[in-house]
C-alpha cells in the first residue's frame, strides 16, 4: 500500500443501543474510496470519526501506525473534510472564505493564492463577491475549493457532487483524480455513476459494518452497471426506495 | 488578518449584531437624556451646592463642620417640634418661606456629619481592635486595623463641588436606577453576541469543516471569546468616551474633584477622583457585561441559535440570584442587606447597587483577610471568566489539545521532519 495508510481496527460507535458503526475494520492507503451505503447505514458517523468530529466509542483509528486522536491537531492538519450542505458566512467574499479556512489549517493565503484556488473551481470572476449571494452549486464549489487547501493527505468528500451542472461534475472529477494520486480520498455519494467515474475501489456499508470492498477497475471491464446491481443485491428493498 | 479578526469579520458583518448594537446605543441616548430629566435631585443638588459655596469658607475643618452640625441640629429640632402641629399657620409659613433653607441644611447636616461619623469610626473600630486583640481574635484584628487606616487615610473632604457637577453626578454617574437598567441591557448586548458568534457555524453550516481543521474547537471557542472581549471593551471604551465628553462639554464637570465631595459619598474610603470614579464604574459595567459573557458561553454550547443560549443563562442566573434571597432574607431588614451585600460579591452583576461599593467601608473577611468588596467582585470576575472558560475549551476541544506532553512530541517529530 502506497503512502501512510489509515487504518481502522474494530471501530464501534454507540448511540444508546444503536450502533451506527460496528465492527469496522479496513485499510485505506492512497488512492479514492466511493462510500456506498443507505440512509442510516453509517456513512456520515465514519467520516465524523475520521475528521475527528466524534470519537469511536471502542476500537482504533491510526495513520501512519499513530492513533489520529493522539495525533490530534497534527493529524487533522493533513486532513479536509466537506460535509453535505456546506454553507459559509454570508458578509464573507469568497476570497475570505479561502484565506480565513486556510488560517484554521495552519497556512497562510494572501489575495493571489485565494484566488488560484478559486480558480481551480470556476469561481475566479465571483472572487469579490459575498457567498450570501451565492447560488447552492457555487457554494458547493467554494467548499470543494476550502477542501483543497494545503494540499491535504486525507481528504473526504460527502456529497460533493450534488447541485453540481454537468460542466462543473466533469470539472470536479477531474480535480479528484489528480488528487487520489498524492492522497487518500474518501467519496460518499448516492450517485453510483461518480463513483465508478473515479473512485479505485468502493466500499459498501451496511448497518455499521463494511460488507464489501470491490476493486472498480475490474468490475468496470466486465459491465459498467456492475455497481448498480452490486447495490442493488447488498442494499435490496431499501436501495430500490433510494434510487 | 489573525483568525481573531476574521471572528470580529463575522459578527460585524451579522445583521443581529447590528440590530443589537443599535438598540443598545439607542438606549444609551435614552438613558442620558432621561437623567438629565431628574430635574428634583438636579434643582436639589444645585441649590446646596449654592448654599455651601456661599456660606461656607475655603478652609473646612472639621471643627467648623461640627459646629455648623450642632446649628443645623438646632433647627431641625425646631422644625420637627413644630411638625407635630399639623395645623399651625406658623409652622406652615416657616415651611414655605425657609424650604429651600432647610433642604440645604438637611444636605448640610448630610455633609457635616461626615467629620463626626469618621472620628467615631475611627474611635469604634480601634475599641474593637482592642477587643479583638484582648481575645486574640487574628482576623478581626486585620479587619478593624483596616477599618482605622483606611478612615484615617481619607482626609480630603473639600466641599468644592459645583452645581453643575452635582447635576452631573445625577445623571452621568451609575448610582442611580438607569445605570441599572442600561447596564442589564448592555450586558444582554454582550451575551447576545456571545451566543451569536458561539451558533454562528452552526447556523452557517460551517462547523464539521471548520472543527476538522488544525485548531479545531477549542481553538476556535478560544477566539470567539478574544473577539467578543475586544468588541465589549471597545464599547466600554465608547461609553466611557461618551461620558468624559458630555461631562466637559455639557456638564462643566470638575474630574478632579475628590468622590467625598459628592452627596452620598462623603463617608468613603476610597481616596478616588470622579475621575477614578468613571473609570471604576466603566470597569464595572465591563465586568458585569463579561460575567454574562462567560455564563452565556457556558449555555451556548449545545444551542442552535443564539437567543436559546442567552435565555438559558438568563433564566439560570435569576433562578439562583431569587433562590438565593429567597433562603437568605428570612423577612428581617438585616437579613435581607446582608443577602443582597453577599450576592453583589459572588454575582457580580455590579448594575446591582452599585453605588454601595463606595458609599462606606465595604469589606468582607475572606478566611480572616480583609478583603474590599469591589477587589472581591472583580476576583469572582476573574475566577468565573477561568472556569467557564476552562470548561468550555475541555468541552469544545479534545483530550488530545489538551495533552502537553503529546503536543512537545509532536512538535519535536514535525522539526525533525523538516530538518531531515
Amino acid at each position: 500500500m502506497e503512502g501512510k495508510a489509515l487504518k481502522f481496527e474494530k471501530v464501534t460507535k454507540q448511540y444508546g443501543s444503536l450502533k451506527a458503526l460496528d465492527n469496522f475494520s479496513t485499510e485505506l492507503g492512497l488512492g479514492i474510496y466511493g462510500l456506498l451505503g443507505p440512509n442510516g447505514s453509517g456513512k456520515s458517523t465514519l467520516m465524523k470519526c475520521i475528521a475527528d468530529i466524534i470519537r469511536p466509542t471502542s476500537g482504533k483509528i491510526t495513520y501512519g501506525g499513530e492513533d489520529i486522536y493522539s495525533l490530534g491537531a497534527d493529524f487533522r492538519g493533513r486532513l479536509s473534510f466537506m460535509p453535505q450542505d456546506i454553507d459559509f458566512y454570508s458578509g464573507f467574499t469568497a476570497v475570505d472564505v479561502i484565506k480565513y479556512f486556510a488560517l484554521l489549517k495552519g497556512l497562510k493565503y494572501d489575495t493571489e493564492a485565494a484566488q488560484k484556488a478559486l480558480n481551480e473551481v470556476n469561481l475566479l470572476s465571483s472572487a469579490k463577491k459575498r457567498v450570501g449571494g451565492f447560488s447552492g452549486g457555487m457554494k458547493r464549489r467554494l467548499g470543494i475549493a476550502v477542501t483543497l487547501i494545503g494540499d491535504p493527505e486525507v481528504v473526504i468528500f460527502d456529497e460533493p457532487t450534488a447541485g453540481l451542472d454537468p460542466e462543473e461534475r466533469l470539472r470536479f472529477k477531474n480535480l479528484i483524480r489528480e488528487m487520489g494520486k498524492t492522497s487518500t480520498v474518501i467519496l460518499a455519494t448516492h450517485i453510483i455513476s461518480d463513483i465508478e467515474a473515479v473512485a479505485d475501489y468502493t466500499l459498501l456499508i451496511k448497518s455499521g459494518q463494511l460488507i464489501n470492498t470491490v476493486e472498480n477497475d475490474k468490475q468496470a471491464q466486465t459491465h459498467t452497471d456492475a455497481l448498480e446491481q452490486l447495490y442493488m443485491e447488498s442494499f435490496g428493498h431499501k436501495a430500490e426506495q433510494e434510487i | 488578518m489573525s483568525k481573531i479578526l476574521y471572528e470580529l469579520k463575522k459578527l460585524i458583518s451579522s445583521k443581529l449584531f447590528i440590530l443589537a448594537t443599535v438598540i443598545m446605543l439607542g438606549m444609551l441616548v435614552y438613558v442620558m437624556f432621561f437623567c438629565q430629566d431628574l430635574s428634583k435631585e438636579a434643582a436639589d443638588a444645585e441649590r446646596t451646592a449654592n448654599y455651601i459655596n456661599t456660606e461656607i469658607p475655603d478652609d473646612i475643618t472639621p471643627e467648623y463642620l461640627l459646629k455648623l452640625k450642632e446649628k443645623s441640629d438646632e433647627d431641625f429640632n425646631y422644625i420637627l417640634q413644630n411638625m407635630t402641629e399639623a395645623e399651625n399657620p406658623e409652622l406652615e409659613e416657616f415651611s414655605l418661606n425657609h424650604y429651600a433653607e432647610a433642604e440645604a441644611l438637611s444636605q448640610m447636616l448630610y455633609s457635616g456629619t461626615f467629620a463626626k461619623h469618621r472620628v467615631e469610626y475611627i474611635t469604634n473600630a480601634q475599641k474593637q481592635y482592642s477587643a479583638a486583640e484582648q481575645s486574640g481574635n487574628d482576623a478581626d484584628m486585620r479587619y478593624y486595623k483596616l477599618m482605622t487606616d483606611e478612615y484615617n487615610r481619607v482626609t480630603d473632604i473639600s466641599l468644592i463641588a459645583s452645581g453643575a457637577a452635582e447635576k452631573y453626578f445625577y445623571s452621568a454617574l451609575p448610582t442611580m436606577y438607569p445605570f441599572y437598567l442600561f447596564g442589564l441591557i448592555f450586558t444582554m448586548w454582550a451575551m447576545l453576541i456571545t451566543s451569536y458568534l458561539l451558533c454562528c457555524e452552526r447556523q452557517s453550516k460551517t462547523d464539521l469543516t471548520a472543527y476538522s481543521t488544525k485548531g479545531g474547537r477549542a481553538g476556535m471557542y478560544l477566539n470567539k471569546m478574544a473577539a467578543v472581549g475586544i468588541t465589549v471593551t471597545a464599547a466600554v471604551g465608547l461609553i466611557f468616551a461618551v461620558k468624559y465628553a458630555l461631562g466637559v462639554v455639557v456638564f462643566k464637570i470638575d474630574w478632579f474633584a475628590s468622590i467625598q465631595s459628592y452627596i452620598g459619598f462623603e463617608e468613603s474610603t476610597y481616596g478616588l477622583n470622579m475621575l477614578g470614579l468613571l473609570i471604576i464604574t466603566q470597569l464595572m459595567l465591563l465586568g458585569s457585561a463579561m460575567t454574562g459573557v462567560f455564563l452565556a458561553s457556558l449555555f451556548s454550547i449545545r444551542a442552535s441559535y443564539p437567543i436559546r443560549g442567552v435565555l438559558l443563562s438568563l433564566v439560570t442566573v435569576f433562578a439562583i440570584y431569587r433562590i438565593y434571597i429567597f433562603i437568605r432574607a428570612t423577612g428581617t431588614p438585616t437579613e435581607t442587606v446582608r443577602a443582597f451585600n453577599d450576592i453583589r460579591v459572588f454575582v457580580p452583576l455590579f448594575m446591582q447597587f452599585p453605588e454601595n461599593y463606595f458609599t462606606g467601608f465595604d469589606y468582607i473577611s475572606i478566611l480572616g483577610f480583609p478583603i474590599s468588596r469591589l477587589a472581591m467582585s472583580f476576583i469572582m470576575v476573574g475566577i468565573i471568566g477561568i472556569v467557564s472558560l476552562t470548561i468550555c475549551a475541555k468541552l469544545y476541544g479534545r483530550r488530545s489539545d489538551f495533552n502537553w506532553k503529546a503536543k512537545l512530541s509532536n512538535l519535536k517529530k514535525s522539526r525533525n521532519n523538516t530538518a531531515a
